[in-house]
């Protein structure tokens, strides 16, 4: 049974080679309908827009990628830079205060409109 | 030009002279792959005067979508997929269709002789019963393998299956049509 199957089964009965006129007569309608019918060199309207579109959604679509990470990068250099000046602040803010502290005495009233209105 | 370019001629090329509008590069491709999309119609169909028609309609339907096959070399597998898309059509609307049919205006003049004719008529009956009751894509695989003489690897491409399951559907396919055709059974040469 095993060589039965490994064996072709032979279905040149069905075969339209046998028959050519038959072949051509297929081949000929074939010719004669597309000689009729212009092949369609694009897909009308709906495909031209979509032609446009696709370039269109990709330029959108790096344009919202490029935007995107500009802003990640600009929030996080100013909260870098927020950072740096909290230290700034906090470096001076300390020893000035601890001044105070130590000497029992209270802030002049010049220090402390510096303090108000900064630390420079 | 036909005869003499044709055997050697890529389908790449084909399909770009057709896509410049030359019909005659086009002819050569239906005449090349007429057989192949004939045995996927007849696979789908189960009536030869069924496959024909399709194979028109497909090959007409190639030739209007021409633009959209992106991989020339790749033709026939393109081609293919419209065959497939065609017959299956064609067996939902066939009873409105059926009239169009070649045979039905007027059948097509044979080389042979009378009693030949009827005795490859018989045969091609019985072929058909048995393989009607494979399912379709059986079929499609013995048919283009011992028909057509497709390699697995073509098959897989066209159908969209592996390599193993053409294999496994043309053994399953060559076991059940034996067990159907029985003393019909004909053998071709020994080929996996």
């Amino acid at each position: 049974m095993a060589d039965e199957i490994e064996k072709r089964i032979d279905f040149s009965a069905l075969d339209p080679a046998g028959e050519p006129a038959r072949k051509d007569r297929v081949v000929s309608a074939v010719m004669s309908r597309i000689s009729a019918v212009p092949r369609r060199r694009d897909g009308g309207v709906w495909a031209s827009i979509a032609g446009y579109l696709r370039p269109a959604l990709a330029a959108a679509a790096t344009v919202a990628f490029v935007s995107g990470a500009a802003l990640i990068y600009a929030q996080r250099a100013e909260r870098a830079a927020s950072a740096v000046v909290d230290a700034h602040q906090s470096a001076w803010l300390t020893p000035r205060m601890a001044e105070w502290a130590a000497g029992g005495a209270p802030p002049s009233a010049g220090d402390l409109v510096v303090l108000a209105r900064g630390y420079r | 030009m036909i005869a003499s370019d044709a055997p050697n001629t890529p389908d790449a090329l084909l399909v770009a002279r057709s896509l410049d509008g030359d019909p005659s590069a086009f002819e050569i491709l239906v005449r090349r792959h007429f057989r192949a999309a004939y045995v996927i119609a007849l696979a789908l169909t189960g009536e030869r005067a069924d496959a024909e028609d399709v194979c028109q309609d497909a090959f007409v339907r190639c030739w209007e979508r021409l633009h959209e096959c992106h991989s020339p070399d790749r033709f026939v597998a393109w081609m293919m997929r419209i065959v497939r898309n065609q017959a299956h059509n064609r067996r939902d609307y066939l009873h409105v269709r059926r009239s169009s049919s070649l045979d039905a205006a007027g059948g097509v003049a044979s080389t042979h002789s009378p009693a030949r004719d009827a005795e490859r008529s018989e045969i091609a009956e019985h072929l058909l019963r048995a393989l009607s009751h494979l399912s379709a894509v059986r079929r499609e695989v013995v048919l283009l393998h011992d028909l057509e003489g497709w390699r697995h690897r073509e098959i897989a491409e066209a159908l969209g299956i592996s390599d193993m399951m053409s294999r496994r559907h043309l053994m399953d396919a060559r076991r059940l049509l034996r067990e159907r055709l029985g003393a019909h059974t004909l053998t071709g040469t020994a080929h996996g």
